[in-house]
C-alpha cells in the first residue's frame, strides 16, 4: 500500500505546531497513522518546535516550583515502558486516534441514512471549530456534485473513489477548497468509507442537494 | 558519557539525563532537567498568551509529565527537547478544550510501519537537533517569520495572512519553503 495523496507540509507544520482545530487535528493524526512519508515530515515539523523551544529566553519559575513537582512524582504512578501490542494490523480498519474519538471500530459506527447510497455519523468535536463525520458511500455511488465554503478534507479508511482523473484508496486524502466544485464517485465493489472535515458548510451545485442540505447537517 | 558531566545544555547531556530518570528514576537528574526546561516551556506558554500563573503551572505539569512517561521516550524517535516540546504543546491544548488533542499513537497495531525500518540511529537524532538548529538559522526573515508565528502565536494560516496583510497563497507557500530547507538539511524527503 503506497499513499498518492498527502497532508500538505504547511497543515503538517501547523498540526506540529499545534494550530489546527480539532477536526482537522484528528483527521492529520489519523492519516499519519497510515502514512510513513508525512509520519516522517511531522517528525521534522516536530523538530523544529523541539528546537525554538531551546532557543527561547527562560523564564524564572515559581519558587517552590522543583519541591513542589518532586512531591507530586511521590504520588503519581509511573506509565509502564511500553503497552504490550495484542492485536495485529488487520485487526482494526480505523486508526488509533478516530477508534478512540468514536469509542470503537468500522463495526461499531452507527450510521444514520442521509439518501442516495449514503450514511453519515457526525462525530463529537470541539464547539465552533470544522465537523467531522463518517461518510459510507455504497459502491459506485456518486456525491452530488458540491462546492465548499470554506476547505474539506477527506481521509480514505476503506474502499476508495475518484474524482474526475484521481483515484482515492485506504489512507489517501482529498483536500478541496473554495476554488473546487467537485463529484466524487465510490469505487464499485465493497462501500467507501472516509473521515470527512469540513469547516464550513458544503454548497450543493444541484436544486436538490440545496433543498435536502438543512436536514442532514452537512 | 559520563555521569558528572550531564547537563540538559546540550542534546547529548539531556538525553542521557533522560535515560537516568528512566531506567533509575534518578531524582538529581529530573532536578536537572527541570532545571533547564520547565523556565524555557514556561516561556513558551507565556509567548502564546497564557498568564504568569498557568504558564507556571502548565510548565510544573510537562515537567511532572516527564517524569512519569519517561520510560516511553524514545531516544531512536526524538531528542528530548522535541519530546518534551510535544508534551507542553499538547497540555497547553488540553487546558483549552473539552476534549483531548488526537494523537498519533506510535504502537497502533493499524499503524502502517515504514517498508524499511531504519536502524537505530541515536547519533543521527542528535545530530538532526543540530542541522535543524543551523537550518533555521538559513530562513530568511519572512519565513522566520511565518514559522515563529505558527509555532509561538497559535496561529492558523489565514490568521497569519490576516495579521501579515498577506494573501493567504502567500503565507502557505513560506511556510512550504521554510520547510522544504530544513527538511532538505535533514535529508528527509517526501516522495
Amino acid at each position: 500500500m503506497t499513499i498518492h495523496h498527502h497532508i500538505s507540509d504547511e497543515t503538517l507544520l501547523s498540526y506540529a505546531a499545534g494550530d489546527l482545530d480539532d477536526a482537522v487535528s484528528l483527521l492529520v493524526a489519523s492519516h499519519l497513522t497510515l502514512c510513513p512519508a508525512c509520519r516522517r515530515s511531522a517528525a521534522v515539523a516536530e523538530d523544529i518546535g523541539g528546537s525554538m523551544l531551546g532557543e527561547l529566553d527562560p523564564v524564572r519559575m515559581s519558587d517552590d516550583a522543583l519541591a513542589h513537582v518532586l512531591a507530586l512524582t511521590e504520588r503519581v504512578e509511573r506509565d509502564p515502558e511500553l503497552p504490550v501490542p495484542t492485536a495485529s494490523r488487520n485487526d482494526y480498519v480505523f486508526p488509533a486516534p478516530l477508534r478512540q474519538r468514536l469509542g470503537g471500530d468500522l463495526k461499531d459506527v452507527k450510521w444514520h441514512r442521509i439518501g442516495y447510497g449514503i450514511h453519515q455519523h457526525v462525530l463529537q468535536n470541539e464547539d465552533g471549530a470544522s465537523q467531522a463525520r463518517l461518510l459510507r458511500i455504497a459502491g459506485g455511488q456518486g456525491v452530488l456534485e458540491h462546492g465548499h465554503n470554506g476547505e474539506e478534507f477527506t481521509l480514505v479508511l476503506s474502499g476508495g473513489f475518484s474524482d474526475g482523473e484521481q483515484s482515492f484508496a485506504r489512507g489517501d486524502v482529498e483536500w478541496a477548497n473554495d476554488d473546487v466544485i467537485h463529484r466524487p464517485v465510490a469505487d464499485a465493489g465493497e462501500a467507501c468509507v472516509c473521515l470527512a472535515v469540513t469547516s464550513g458548510p458544503l454548497r450543493f451545485s444541484n436544486i436538490i442537494g440545496r433543498i435536502v442540505q438543512p436536514f442532514l447537517n452537512i | 558519557m559520563t555521569q558528572q558531566a550531564d547537563t540538559a545544555d546540550t542534546p547529548e547531556g539531556a538525553t542521557a539525563l533522560m535515560t537516568r530518570l528512566a531506567e533509575a528514576q534518578d531524582r538529581e537528574a529530573f532536578a536537572l532537567l527541570f532545571a533547564h526546561f520547565a523556565p524555557r516551556v514556561k516561556a513558551y506558554m507565556l509567548k502564546l498568551g497564557t498568564n504568569e500563573t498557568l504558564a507556571d503551572e502548565l510548565a510544573q505539569e510537562t515537567l511532572l509529565m516527564v517524569w512519569r512517561k519517561a520510560a516511553k521516550f524514545d531516544r531512536a524517535k526524538a531528542s528530548p527537547s522535541t519530546w518534551i516540546f510535544t508534551i507542553a504543546r499538547n497540555l497547553r491544548i488540553d487546558a483549552f478544550r473539552k476534549i483531548s488533542r488526537p494523537e498519533l499513537d506510535p504502537h497502533d497495531p493499524a499503524l502502517l510501519p515504514e517498508e524499511e525500518e531504519p536502524q537505530d540511529d541515536r547519533v543521527g537524532r542528535l545530530q538532526r537537533a543540530r542541522v535543524i538548529r543551523e537550518a533555521m538559522t538559513t530562513l530568511n526573515e519572512e519565513q522566520a517569520e511565518v514559522v515563529r508565528l505558527s509555532f509561538f502565536e497559535d496561529m492558523t494560516h489565514s490568521a497569519i495572512a490576516e495579521h501579515l496583510d498577506l494573501p493567504l497563497g502567500t503565507v502557505k507557500s513560506r511556510l512550504r519553503l521554510a520547510f522544504a530547507k530544513i527538511r532538505d538539511a535533514v535529508g528527509e524527503t517526501l516522495e
